[in-house]
């Protein structure tokens, strides 16, 4: 698989400056230190590879740069508006079909249900929009969550182990999101453990350990 | 903002459409005890007909705050981040979930005096101040809910937390129509109260929504 970056792009990226930025990030839930002192940048068009063990911190990590946390100490600068964050557990009510569940996200990004329909045609859902999320088995919702993201088209794209669940033929759509994303102009960070083929596209690589990143 | 706001009340909506959980689960149980209050009484209608008003009201107040506790689509936290992610803010989150559970305790509070009316002899006395007193304790009894349920969400203590931000802003939110029935009949005017639950309404809802950014962090 080819890599999205070259030397010359990345310093063309560079000079555009980052989509998000954590300076010196520190968080603190439960009077543990989640994160400490985590310092990371991503410049547009980059894919951000994250490992780590159980409990490192990336989840955290992913939140925060999301926007969704605020850090204890430090500072974390967002570029972009259209952010989106795919994580362990599906945004999706069980009592709402797929469709409906989208056409939530379709509503407020200003879509109609024409794009629910063409987004979950394309994730090979396009019979299932009419069946509750309860009544779809695991990898139906986490592809439902990769239809979404033809809705949110973001410019920070947050993977957590996205290819959890899904079979051999969706995890192309990870790579596709990955691919969509970047194109865009966008970048992407994606936390797993077994990065497989998505470490082709890593332009990145952060190790997360105790809270802590190197890069 | 306020098309993001009916966005998510609609799809509350939809969702308690879906399950019934107010409608055909609470009300039913909520019209049982009014009937289970009738059959202990026998045929003391009079006494029945000075008991039902409080009766209505307390039951009223239990299953309103009750209503706010259901799964509906903003109340699980990472449907929560994703309504963030989409760029709604949580002070509108927030209303829509109020709003939502305001239209369940209304509709909640329109069965039960029917029922009460059926089944304990309840007169209403002036219509205009039972219409008055429908929506803005059903306004109150949502955000009282909505925000009791999300201090929980976030506190060490859990739901342990609930009844002592609830009760005491409950109490006037019940008392207000009882009183304003029993102001009017005696010839004074019962608007007097319900200004009192309109002020507790407005405080909380003010309160909640000042607090909205902090309780979505806080919870999540």
């Amino acid at each position: 698989m080819a890599q999205l970056s070259s030397p010359t792009t990345d310093a063309m990226r560079r000079a555009v400056g980052p989509v998000v930025r954590a300076d010196d990030v520190s968080l603190v839930r439960g009077g543990v230190w989640v994160l400490d002192g985590v310092t990371v940048r991503l410049d547009a068009g980059q894919v951000a590879l994250c490992r780590g063990p159980n409990g490192a911190g990336k989840t955290s990590l992913l939140r925060v740069l999301a926007g969704l946390v605020r850090p204890t100490a430090g500072s974390v600068t967002l570029a972009v508006r259209q952010v989106d964050l795919v994580g362990h557990e599906p945004a999706l009510h069980p009592d709402l079909t797929l469709a409906e569940n989208l056409q939530v996200v379709a509503a407020l990004t200003g879509r109609d249900h024409r794009d629910v329909d063409a987004a979950l045609t394309h994730v090979g859902l396009g019979g299932a929009g009419g069946r509750r999320a309860a009544r779809c088995s695991t990898g139906m919702r986490r592809r439902a969550e990769f239809a979404r993201l033809r809705l949110t088209r973001p410019c920070l794209l947050l993977l957590d182990e996205p290819a959890v669940a899904l079979d051999g033929d969706a995890r192309v759509l990870v790579q596709d999101a990955i691919t969509a994303t970047v194109r865009r102009g966008g970048s992407v960070v994606v936390a797993t453990h077994a990065p497989g083929p998505l470490a082709d596209l890593a332009t990145a690589r952060w190790t997360v350990r105790d809270g802590s990143v190197t890069t | 903002m306020t098309a993001d706001v009916m966005a998510l009340l609609r799809t509350e909506l939809r969702v308690e459409r879906r399950t019934g959980g107010t409608l055909l689960v609470l009300a039913p149980y909520a019209v049982a005890a009014l009937a289970l209050v009738a059959i202990t009484t026998g045929a003391d209608l009079p006494l029945l007909r000075r008991l039902s008003p409080g009766l209505l009201w307390a039951v009223v107040v239990v299953l309103g705050v009750l209503t706010t506790m259901r799964q509906g689509y903003a109340e699980d936290p990472t449907r929560r981040d994703l309504l963030h992610l989409l760029g709604m803010r949580p002070e509108a989150v927030w209303i829509a979930r109020v709003l939502a559970a305001a239209t369940l305790v209304a509709a909640l509070e329109v069965v039960l005096t029917v029922a009460a009316v059926v089944l304990l002899d309840l007169a209403v006395g002036d219509p205009l101040l039972h219409a008055a007193a429908v929506p803005v304790t059903a306004l109150g009894l949502a955000a009282l809910g909505v925000l009791a349920r999300d201090l929980a969400d976030g506190a060490r203590s859990g739901v342990a937390l609930v009844p002592l931000v609830v009760v005491p802003l409950a109490v006037p939110l019940a008392l207000a129509p009882v009183q304003a029935r029993a102001v009017a009949e005696a010839g004074g005017s019962g608007w007097t109260w319900i200004a009192l639950a309109a002020l507790v309404t407005t405080v909380t809802v003010g309160v909640g929504i000042a607090a909205a950014a902090n309780l979505q962090e806080v919870a999540s």
